[in-house]
């Protein structure tokens, strides 16, 4: 199931699918999960509604991850990494000509903005982390939340549930979107993936290790340099995965070198709080930008 | 804020001031602090840094509470109440006949508006509550921040000390609006509300308790039914007085009832977040605002 207005294009040998529409600031959204994850096959999909409100005031870029939606797997193996993501994230950006963004990333993907923002400040306007545990300090609530989920893993029913166990209300759980999931998740490629990360024990090897070395240099930067760039945190108040002490230890990071370190918290609002409240969220991430 | 601009309104017998300016869709702001107030002369001038800027995309509302800036005294001992407070108010959205207002509040104007929507939501379509130890549950800190203000009270250093002490750059505590809080604490009628309030033990023996009944009521009805319009709590990360652990707290009571209710945290800011980061704040509210007409 294509996206409105999907666009292929070559980043070093990896090909990456992603949307390209509006005009004005240039706004970049990435989606959250991983590649072979066996819980939710995440991809721009993801942001539904979203792509389309922000290209109503904005250009909005939307990007599939390394190993996700339609782009291609890591190369080697040794690419199973955060650090992968990052790179190919920053070769995507500077292959389609972007030199400066308002960079928007989602749970994985949060971490990911953050990242891109540390490393190369000179791309990111600003920096704007939505429910990510993966960002910050301290555990998330996954491991108990998806404990049980439905086998097999990845079938359409068993991403619904996964979806709305990460949701405050199952309504923002369409039916396109669980289906647009479910294709994604039987491609041949996210079967290898899967099993690279979980049979090859690459999940444990690689990801999470390297994952966790990568946050510490990361605090270490936002702590004693600061980001440096204005940065908001958007979270939903009730996101089983990310508990309010989490999200609030992030802001104290962040906050502690940034001036302009804002926090928006959405009640009525999971893990994807930018489906269940679709019109807050765009109102205040277009309100952050312009005084960005 | 030109404030040679003032209007005048008789709401009741109060002579009453404000300022407006602007036209689209009504925000009706309320200043915090009490009056006869020892430590700070708090009037419309407080959004001083915000006002002008507002008016450029909506109708902008300044208003001096009952006993603060140039508005009367309360009429009576008796009337020196937090209830008085909130009756001026909503008499006053009345008598201007202004209708799907949205009313901002700062400290004790953001008990005052969460109050307001409580009482008579008629005129009110959204409740914007700003820094507040007086709604939040609990116990401010000023009295632990404030316990060394300089004397004599109501100089111009001692209230720059005191807002000084509230704010986290004390670049926004400008010339200009200490201007106008001196000259609105070198008033006879504040001077007089100053004498009973202290002096005179107004506020120990019928302010302070007045608002410690209210208050436990408002929370009360905030579990009970909610204030039944959209709410927007912002904060001061840092803020002396008003703490964010305080703001999270009445954002869990405030969404028990109201689902429509949000919070947004600015940094690098103390008490007075719209006067720390006014461009970023007023962008805020505009936006609230807008979404939600």
């Amino acid at each position: 199931m294509a996206l409105e207005g999907e666009k292929f294009i070559d980043v070093g040998g990896v090909r990456t699918r992603y949307i390209d529409r509006g005009s004005g600031e240039t706004v970049v959204l990435f989606h959250g999960g991983n590649f072979g994850s066996t819980g939710s096959a995440d991809a721009t999909d993801d942001w539904g509604e979203t792509i389309n409100d922000i290209a109503k005031w904005g250009r909005v870029v939307a990007i599939d991850k390394l190993g996700q939606g339609y782009t291609d797997n890591p190369k080697s193996d040794d690419d199973y990494t955060m650090a992968a993501v990052v790179e190919h994230a920053h070769q995507t950006l500077k292959t389609l000509g972007i030199d400066s963004a308002h960079l928007v990333g989602h749970s994985r993907g949060g971490y990911l903005t953050c990242r891109l923002t540390v490393d190369y400040p000179e791309l990111a306007k600003s920096c704007v982390i939505v429910s990510s545990n993966t960002c910050a300090p301290g555990t998330g609530g996954n491991e108990r939340v998806f404990a049980n989920k439905p086998s097999p893993a990845l079938t359409a029913e068993s991403q619904r549930w996964v979806l709305e166990r990460y949701s405050y209300s199952a309504d923002c759980v369409t039916d396109e979107w669980v289906e647009a999931l479910a294709a994604i998740a039987q491609q041949q490629s996210y079967a290898e993936a899967v099993d690279k990360m979980t049979q090859d024990g690459f999940l444990w090897t690689k990801f999470l290790p390297g994952l966790q070395t990568d946050k510490e240099e990361m605090f270490r930067t936002l702590q004693t340099r600061g980001i440096q760039r204005p940065v908001m945190q958007v979270w939903g108040y009730d996101d089983p995965t990310v508990s309010h002490a989490q999200a609030f230890e992030l802001y104290r990071i962040l906050a502690e070198k940034e001036r302009c370190a804002r926090w928006q918290i959405l009640n009525q609002a999971g893990h994807f709080c930018f489906r269940e409240q679709r019109k807050r969220f765009d109102e205040v991430l277009r309100s952050f930008i312009a005084s960005a | 804020m030109d404030f040679t601009q003032a209007k005048f309104v008789d709401v009741d017998g109060i002579n009453t001031r404000y300022f407006d300016k602007g036209e689209g869709e009504t925000v009706v702001l309320f200043h915090g602090g009490n009056f006869g107030s020892p430590h700070g002369a708090d009037c419309a001038a407080d959004w001083n840094l915000n006002f002008d800027g507002l008016s450029k995309e909506c109708r902008v509302i300044a208003v001096d509470k009952i006993g603060q800036g140039y508005t009367d005294n309360p009429e009576s001992d008796s009337a020196y109440t937090m209830d008085r407070v909130v009756k001026h108010a909503l008499r006053f959205l009345e008598i201007l006949d202004l209708g799907d207002c949205h009313i901002v509040g700062h400290s004790r104007g953001a008990f005052l508006t969460c109050r307001m929507t409580l009482e008579d939501p008629s005129r009110i379509k959204s409740n914007i509550m700003v820094d507040t130890a007086t709604l939040g549950p609990g116990q401010g800190r000023n009295h632990i921040v404030f316990a060394d203000t300089p004397q004599p009270f109501l100089s111009r250093e001692s209230q720059r000390w005191v807002m000084e002490h509230y704010s986290y750059n004390p670049k926004c505590v400008t010339d200009d609006w200490l201007d106008e809080l001196m000259r609105v604490s070198a008033l006879p009628k504040y001077i007089e509300s100053c004498e009973k309030m202290e002096a005179g033990g107004l506020c120990n023996t019928v302010f302070l308790p007045s608002h410690g009944r209210q208050k436990s009521e408002t929370f009360d009805w905030l579990m009970e039914r909610g204030t039944g319009r959209p709410n927007l709590l912002i904060w001061g990360y840092n803020d002396p007085t008003a703490t964010i652990d305080q703001g999270f707290a009445l954002f869990d009571i405030m969404i028990h009832k109201e689902p429509r209710t949000d919070m947004h945290v600015f940094n690098e800011s103390g008490h007075f977040s719209y006067r720390e980061h006014p461009e970023a704040f007023n962008r805020l509210v505009l936006d609230y605002v807008s979404n939600l007409s």
